[in-house]
């Protein structure tokens, strides 16, 4: 095992922030772009593992994936690509957002995606975008300045983490181990909950 | 599976909502506008959805726009797209469609006209003296058919569907882009949980029906039920309009959903009521 490459795949719809989760989490540079989708083919990246004492393995390789739910057409084009490297994968990071109420595409895919799950897969929703998460007009939002959630949102973070977790357990029904506390809520613009999420990830604890 | 050939026009608009959340930082609180920056994306993105979108359903930038309903951002360009979109009988306010009556006869058109003159007054005595007159005219057929005609543009009111992900912000939209005071109070169409609002427009503009749709997109179960609440809603309005998150650029239930509302409306070419 210590030997073998550690491998984690990020996945997730489109315009979820995976690729600008990665440049945060990793010190990566990949391209991002608000407007349109920029991921194309799956990048594996390989990284040493002197900056992550937390794990056993030598090599870690990090492998973004394009995302799903550009289009129709788009997806299915894809599927090669979840085939080819979900079976290689240790931790899978399925990268959504926070400020959505709308899971149904992430359900299709995990429905389609779950055969090729194997029962040690350490499985990961990584909720990003919490800065923008339930605001509305009476509540404060998000707090630019000291980088943290606010109040308001915090109290509601365990109901949507609650019907996170609901939206997709009741996909994967007991075919990977998978618990509320395997939804992270972070922002990955302004990095509040990516050490979580990271430590997660890499370790499962 | 699906066919992308088929090309239909369709009485759509596409809001692109949440503009403020568009980029970090994208946001110019002290002008209320987005930044330049943000703009640039805005204006990038909204090409992108309709370069996708064109694909399947005959839509083009005159068919979409952004706004923010929170900020009360662009809702006036919003609403004259809503309004070139709608139905030729889809009337609001001070905008003038194309009326029916004039490819009718002068005569029809006149008493028509005459109508509606005394609608908006509120005075309605010396039309029968008018029918009096038309009905030398007029076969008596016509002339019930075309009270008939009459009547029914003053009762059906403009109705507008909403329609869009969940959570992708209907209800803020509705209730910024149509200021207005609630007519009456919410009420279920059929047993579902689509909400009928009614507005009253200024200066003696009439109703507006908005119809509040479940959101789809949020799990396989609930949009399993869902479809029929939009097949009885849709064909009934003037114009639909498709609410999208700016910052979220999963496409693929929208899509499904304008495949589904081109071969509904397709169906119905002019409102059914």
């Amino acid at each position: 095992m210590e030997n073998q490459p550690f491998t984690v795949l990020f996945f997730g719809k489109t315009g979820a922030g995976k690729s600008s989760t990665l440049n945060s989490m990793f010190n990566f540079n990949l391209d991002v772009g608000a407007a349109v989708a920029v991921t194309k083919v799956p990048k594996p990246i390989c990284l040493t593992s002197l900056d992550y004492d937390l794990l056993h393995h030598k090599q870690i390789q990090v492998v973004d994936i394009p995302g799903i739910g550009e289009s129709i057409e788009a997806d299915e084009y894809y599927l090669p690509f979840y085939k080819e490297w979900i079976p290689k994968t240790d931790s899978l990071v399925w990268v959504t957002q926070a400020d959505t109420r709308a899971y149904k595409r992430d359900q299709i895919f995990l429905l389609k995606l779950l055969p090729l799950f194997h029962p040690s897969l350490n499985f990961t929703i990584a909720l990003n975008k919490i800065d923008y998460f339930g605001v509305n007009e009476d509540e404060k939002g998000f707090d630019t300045s000291s980088k943290q959630p606010s109040q308001d949102q915090l109290n509601r973070l365990p109901e949507k983490i609650a019907d996170v977790y609901q939206v997709f357990d009741s996909i994967i029904e007991g075919k990977v181990d998978f618990k509320p506390e395997q939804v992270i809520p972070y922002t990955s613009f302004y990095g509040w909950g990516l050490d979580a999420l990271k430590q997660k990830i890499l370790t499962r604890r | 599976m699906f066919s992308f050939k088929e090309k239909t026009p369709i009485r759509l608009v596409i809001g692109l909502n949440q503009v403020d959340k568009m980029i970090p930082g994208g946001w110019n609180e002290k002008l209320n506008c987005p930044t330049k920056e943000a703009e640039e994306q805005l204006e990038k993105r909204a090409k992108d959805i309709i370069s996708k979108l064109s694909k399947i359903a005959q839509l083009s930038d005159t068919h979409i726009e952004y706004y923010s309903a929170l900020k009360r951002y662009r809702l006036i360009p919003l609403l004259s797209k809503v309004i070139a979109n709608a139905y030729a009988g889809f009337k609001l306010d001070h905008i003038k469609p194309r009326d029916p009556f004039e490819l009718a006869d002068p005569e029809v058109k006149a008493f028509a006209d005459e109508q509606r003159a005394k609608r908006n007054k509120g005075n309605q005595q010396d039309s029968n003296l008018f029918l009096e007159e038309l009905s030398k005219y007029l076969s008596p057929q016509d002339t019930k058919l075309l009270q008939e005609k009459l009547a029914q543009e003053k009762q059906r009111p403009p109705k507008v569907a909403i329609l869009g992900k969940a959570g992708v912000g209907k209800t803020t939209t509705i209730n910024s882009v149509f200021n207005a005071e609630w007519k009456t109070s919410h009420t279920t169409v059929g047993t579902t949980e689509a909400q009928m609002k009614e507005f009253e427009l200024k200066d003696g503009g009439g109703t507006l029906s908005v119809v509040d749709l479940p959101g789809y997109g949020r799990s396989l179960k609930e949009d399993a039920k869902y479809d029929e609440i939009y097949q009885s809603v849709i064909p009934s309005c003037d114009v639909v309009l498709l609410i999208m998150q700016a910052d979220a650029r999963d496409l693929t239930d929208d899509q499904e959903m304008i495949l589904k509302l081109t071969q509904w409306l397709k169906k119905s070419p002019t409102p059914q009521r």
